[in-house]
This record gives C-alpha cells, sequence and structure tokens, in this order.
C-alpha cells in the first residue's frame, strides 16, 4: 500500500515537471531570432492556420542544401511531440469547432523551432557560398 | 554482467559529468552553484570508483552491493545540498539566504535521521536492505523538497530559465527515481525495472550539461509560458 502511493505520487510529480520541463526546453530553443531569410515564415506561423505549417518548414528544411553531417535528431523529437499534438488535438471534443488554443500554441512553437533550424542553415550555407566565391575571386 | 547498454548509460552519464566540471573551469559564473559542482564533482568520482570496484569485485559481489548502496546515499544527501544551493539562489534577492540555509539543514538534518530511524526498525540486520530504503525513503523526500522549490521559483514574477530547467531535471530525477523504487517494491522479478534508475541516473548530468553551456544565466522565462496545462 505505502510502495503504491509512492509510486501514483512520484509519477505524477514526475509528469507535471516532465511537462514544464518540456516547454521551457522548447521555449528557450524557440526564442532565437528569425533573420531577414525566413522572417515571413516567422509571421506566417503566427497566422491563423500557423499550427499547421510544421509540415511546410520541414519540406523547406529538406530542399535547403545542408553542409553538416547528421540527421536533424531535434528535429524529429520535436516532429514527434507535434504529431502527438495533432492527434491529441483530433481525440478531443471540439465545441463548435474551436480549435484548443494551447495546442495551436504548443504546435506553432513547434514550426517555430523548425523554422529556427532552417534560418541557421540558411545562414551557414550562405556563409560557406561567400566564403567560396572570396576563395575563388581571391 | 553488465551489458553495452549498461555501458553506454554509464559512459553517457560520465561523460556529461566531466563536461560540466571542464565548462565550469571555463565559464566562472557557474561557480555561483558551488554545491552542485560539488555534487557533480562527486558523481564523477563515484563512476570511477564503482568502476573500478565493479572490474575488481564483480557485479555480483557483496563489496560492490554495499559499495553501490551506500555511495547513492551519500550522493544523495550531497544533492540534497545542491537543492539547498539551488533555493538560497532563489531567495538571494530577498536576502534571507542565511535563514534559509539554516532551515534547510535542519529539515535535511531530520529527514536523514527519520528516514535512518525507521529503516533501522525495520531492517535490525540486513545492511544492504537498510541502505535501499533509506535511499527510497530520501529519494521520496528530495523529491517532495524539489516540488516544494518549485513552487516557491513559480511564486516569483520572472524566473529564471536556469533555475527552471535545474529544478525540474532534479525534480524529475528524484520522482523518476522514487516511481522506479517502488516498482521494483512491487514487482521484484521484473528484469526490466533494473534500467530504469541508471538512466534516470545519467539523465541528469546530461540535463545539467545542456542547462550549464546552452541556457544562460540571464535567460528568463514568462510564467505563462510554463503555465500552459495545468
Amino acid at each position: 500500500m505505502h510502495e503504491l502511493l509512492v509510486l501514483v505520487l512520484a509519477s505524477i510529480l514526475t509528469l507535471y515537471l516532465g511537462i514544464r520541463y518540456w516547454r521551457a526546453l522548447l521555449w528557450s530553443a524557440s526564442q532565437h531570432k528569425l533573420s531577414d531569410a525566413t522572417r515571413e515564415l516567422g509571421e506566417w506561423i503566427d497566422g491563423p492556420h500557423g499550427e499547421q505549417s510544421l509540415a511546410v518548414v520541414c519540406a523547406l528544411l529538406r530542399v535547403c542544401p545542408k553542409l553538416e553531417r547528421g540527421g536533424d535528431r531535434k528535429l524529429i523529437i520535436v516532429g514527434l511531440y507535434d504529431r502527438l499534438l495533432g492527434v491529441t488535438e483530433k481525440l478531443l471534443p471540439k465545441p463548435g469547432g474551436e480549435r484548443n488554443p494551447w495546442i495551436a500554441a504548443e504546435r506553432r512553437a513547434c514550426a517555430y523551432f523548425a523554422a529556427i533550424l532552417l534560418d541557421q542553415r540558411i545562414t551557414r550555407t550562405s556563409q560557406w557560398y561567400a566564403g567560396q566565391v572570396t576563395d575563388s575571386s581571391t | 554482467m553488465l551489458g553495452p547498454f549498461d555501458f553506454v548509460v554509464w559512459l553517457a552519464g560520465f561523460l556529461a559529468e566531466v563536461f560540466v566540471l571542464a565548462w565550469a573551469t571555463h565559464d566562472r559564473t557557474l561557480w555561483r552553484h558551488r554545491a552542485l559542482l560539488l555534487y557533480v564533482a562527486a558523481l564523477a568520482i563515484d563512476e570511477i570508483l564503482s568502476f573500478v570496484i565493479l572490474r575488481r569485485y564483480g557485479f555480483t559481489s557483496n563489496e560492490y552491493i554495499y559499495y553501490y548502496y551506500y555511495s547513492d546515499a551519500v550522493l544523495t544527501l550531497l544533492m540534497f545540498l545542491a537543492i539547498m544551493g539551488l533555493c538560497a539562489r532563489i531567495f538571494r534577492e530577498q536576502e534571507r539566504s542565511g535563514r534559509l540555509r539554516a532551515l534547510t539543514l535542519i529539515i535535511l538534518a531530520t529527514v536523514a535521521l527519520y528516514a535512518a530511524a525507521i529503516t533501522l526498525v525495520k531492517h535490525q540486520v540486513l545492511a544492504t536492505h537498510f541502505a535501499g530504503e533509506f535511499c527510497g525513503g530520501l529519494y521520496f523526500t528530495g523529491m517532495v523538497m524539489t516540488y516544494l522549490v518549485w513552487v516557491l521559483l513559480l511564486s516569483r514574477r520572472d524566473p529564471r530559465l536556469r533555475l527552471v530547467l535545474l529544478v525540474s531535471a532534479f525534480g524529475i530525477y528524484f520522482g523518476g527515481q522514487s516511481a522506479a523504487s517502488a516498482l521494483q517494491s512491487l514487482f521484484p522479478a521484473l528484469t526490466a525495472l533494473h534500467y530504469l534508475s541508471p538512466m534516470m541516473g545519467a539523465c541528469l548530468p546530461v540535463s545539467l550539461a545542456y542547462t550549464f553551456s546552452w541556457v544562460s544565466e540571464e535567460a528568463r522565462i514568462p510564467l505563462e509560458q510554463l503555465a500552459g496545462v495545468w
């Protein structure tokens, strides 16, 4: 009985703090300002249907040249979280067809996070290209 | 016998601890979290010692079992000191850190004595059981204490992101260890549960490494960003 009580309490508190930790991580990751290259994308994410824009940002990421090796592990985790939110939204009842504001805000944060990755990739590629052009001219 | 999974988990935790200590020598602002750094240093030393004892005496030896449980109890007590340090950081601007330190020390001593007394009554002979249950009690108390620190943190108007991440990471660690300990008591035959505790143990230094290296001391997180679900 004592162990069961500890298990229930510990599970609730761990889940509660786990969600808080994840939110803080996502928030800290999405605090970077977007450059001119992706500013319009950021405005679009903030728009009325911005919560569904992660797929578009991911498609843009795929077509953007990538200089570094390895996959985008962070994006995989964020993509899974976005999918989980999408499924939750479908399962939750919608009074009057309205979207859940919390889920919409979380999905926007996911899309914004991907936009930051895209922004960083564009910046790195531009810098590399600028370096190449300078090298060939000198 | 330890498998590749155990080794990878051990290595990840150890490398993260070394990284935190190396980062602290590079970034002097981290010296504000002295108690936390002391705990990480103790963790790193413990990893080396436990590895040496494991290699010399084996996983099922009494030497290793005794070392594991008693070092875990000492490390948990050191972690309490680290949480106390975080508490002092929260109250620094309100000039209550001296009183708070004294109060926390009293609470810590009471909790340790209480946990020891209860466990001694239950297990007068088996020393490893004593250490195991003592740790379980400490984890649970640590979880409650961390949650209280979390409430204190939220009561501030502009919580520092670094503190938010540190406190929640400790809370997840204590909560996870308490849950793992309770699950092991409820289902002792379930071997998969034995992986939970080392994984939680490795996650904490990894989380500390991320927080110290990526999150600046000045970063603040608005309360509404944290209070979204419940």
